[in-house]
């Protein structure tokens, strides 16, 4: 598991399966090095504002994205969603929504709330692999985030 | 004309104005002037809008006093009589044909009279009949016969008035006869009034009971479709994720542990990523159809013959692959929705690709036609073209007329092109024969009714 504190991919994912999928695609194209995993939105919350488990993680150390799964145990994706954008300390965190809905509310609501891209994930996986390299290789290597 | 006024009557009696079809009142009498006072005004109103008329007469006016107080009211009398719109018979050839009343008889004879008056052009059928003939004996099953003419008449081209004598009614069966009649028409005062019968405060009743039974099921059918949603909202979740899972373990085995597989083994292994692919296309078509019948369409103008053109684009085979003649001929705009008209095109011709297949030279055809008010387009192939016996399954969801591998698909396109068109207020039909090519069409309302 990566240090805590040097985290670049966040996922928030429930389902085992997705997870080690999301991980083995990243992985194929060295993407995968500094990902922590976490199993539902609680576990988000926690981490992302040093809480709970997670209370020694400094929270001006932020991944460089977050991928973020919408259907989720405890506390749903569009509320982590809500309360880190609602929030100072993590609003710049750029958020990818990566999920199996489809429906207009999911994406419009996901908007709304500023995510800043929605993917909904396919289900072959040569194209979900391509899909979530893609998206790695962009926020990790092309996008700018704002200077910490 | 529109349907309402041709629906509307006028009845010829003031106090009881316009009917509708369907209405079936009673006259309550005591002289044979009361009898004229109402009846001729009627069935010369009748005359007057194409209805066929029917009276049937008793005593105290019998059909030659009721013949006369027609024709004077009425002078052209004779032609009506003579083209065949009017009937005036005595009670004995109607209601109690050999001394019998049978009322299957009578209620089928005002049937078989409305449905020849129809086939002869008339409008519906106009008829009375004077109950002074019926003995004591006989009430029980007149009874019976007019709630049934009551209970039915609503749904015919049919008005009925049926007129009793006073002096022959006590309190019983003047009741009897109020319940079986949408209301009275009975003289007070020396004035024709209308009275509105027990089935008219009954009606209210009922409409009273219809609208809390409406109010319960409207919100049990917005209860069920909040359930629907919900289900396809879960669908779209929790299917797809297992799916991914074996697709995508399927994918491990192939990358990581090719070495220890054979041949077989990965041609099995391909069968589960073909079919889990192919329930993907399923499972996103029927979130596609469900998404399609509750989204608001965005109209707007849409060059239709651009449209076919991009989706050709989309779909034109590759040259060195297989041969397809495309030929748009001049498509005329309309207005609709431009992403949903798209897929309608998009699933006719992509249907059509399939058809062709085993066709050298394919050859597909878009193009259109306007018939009345509407704008029909469609798309023509070659192919392998379908049983003409099965049409009506051809749109249906999951409906297939040939076997996967002839014809591959999730069975949901032509649903979600019905569906679409449907929803822009057309029709879809099509045409074809075994071998001898297809032709589905679809229509549009022409004009700018949608906004």
């Amino acid at each position: 598991m990566t240090d805590p504190r040097d985290v670049e991919i966040l996922l928030v994912e429930d389902m085992p399966t997705d997870a080690e999928l999301t991980m083995r695609a990243l992985r194929a194209n060295n993407l995968a090095n500094k990902l922590h995993w976490v199993k539902d939105g609680a576990e988000a919350i926690d981490f992302l504002f040093s809480q709970g488990e997670y209370a020694g993680r400094p929270v001006g150390s932020t991944p460089k994205v977050i991928l973020l799964d919408l259907r989720l145990p405890k506390i749903d994706g569009l509320e982590v969603l809500k309360r880190l954008k609602a929030d100072e300390r993590t609003r710049c965190i750029p958020i990818v929504v990566l999920t199996s809905s489809k429906e207009d509310r999911d994406i419009t609501e996901s908007y709304r709330l500023g995510v800043n891209s929605y993917i909904s994930k396919p289900v072959e996986f040569d194209a979900f692999a391509r899909t979530v390299a893609s998206l790695g290789f962009y926020w990790l290597f092309t996008n700018k985030p704002p200077v910490q | 004309m529109n349907r309402d006024q041709t629906f509307l009557r006028h009845s010829g009696i003031e106090c009881v104005g316009d009917v509708s079809w369907g209405t079936h009142f009673c006259q309550f009498y005591e002289t044979p002037q009361d009898l004229t006072d109402t009846l001729v005004p009627y069935f010369k109103a009748g005359l007057e809008q194409n209805e066929f008329c029917m009276w049937v007469t008793s005593e105290p006016l019998d059909h030659k006093a009721a013949e006369e107080a027609l024709r004077v009211a009425v002078p052209d009398l004779d032609d009506y009589i003579k083209k065949g719109a009017l009937e005036i018979l005595p009670y004995d050839e109607w209601y109690l044909v050999e001394g019998v009343f049978d009322q299957t008889r009578v209620l089928d004879g005002w049937i078989h009279k409305l449905e020849t008056a129809l086939a002869r052009g008339f409008d519906g059928l106009r008829f009375t009949g004077n109950t002074f003939w019926l003995e004591s004996a006989l009430w029980r099953d007149f009874y019976d016969y007019e709630a049934t003419v009551n209970s039915v008449i609503g749904r015919y081209r049919m008005l009925g008035v049926c007129t009793y004598a006073i002096p022959k009614c006590g309190a019983a069966e003047v009741i009897d006869v109020v319940q079986n009649h949408q209301f009275s028409v009975v003289k007070r005062q020396g004035q024709w009034s209308l009275i509105a019968g027990v089935a008219a405060s009954c009606a209210l009743e009922a409409d009273r009971a219809l609208d809390l039974q409406l109010q319960k099921r409207t919100l049990a059918l917005e209860a069920a479709l909040q359930e629907l949603q919900n289900f396809s909202y879960s669908v779209s979740h929790d299917l797809r994720s297992p799916l991914r899972a074996i697709d995508g373990y399927s994918k491990v085995l192939l990358e990581s542990y090719a070495e220890q597989l054979n041949q077989e083994g990965k041609r099995i292994i391909d069968v589960i990523r073909d079919n889990t692919a192919r329930m993907g296309k399923i499972i996103d078509d029927i979130l596609d159809f469900a998404r399609i019948g509750r989204l608001e369409l965005a109209y707007e103008d849409v060059d239709m013959d651009a449209l076919v053109r991009s989706v050709w684009e989309e779909l034109a085979p590759a040259p060195d692959t297989r041969e397809v003649r495309m030929q748009i001929s001049p498509l005329p705009a309309a207005r609709v929705d431009r992403l949903l008209m798209r897929q309608v095109f998009f699933n006719l011709i992509s249907n059509a690709l399939k058809a062709t297949r085993g066709t050298t030279p394919s050859q597909i055809d878009v193009g259109s036609s306007s018939r009345g008010n509407e704008l029909i387009y469609y798309v023509r192939d070659n192919g392998m073209g379908f049983d003409p016996r099965f049409t009506d399954r051809l749109f249906g969801l999951f409906q297939r007329l040939h076997n996967i591998e002839a014809f591959p698909g999730s069975g949901v396109g032509l649903a979600i092109v019905k569906r679409i068109v449907e929803r822009h207020g057309g029709s879809v039909w099509a045409e074809g024969h075994p071998g001898h090519g297809a032709t589905f069409f679809f229509s549009l309302p022409a004009g700018e009714q949608h906004d």
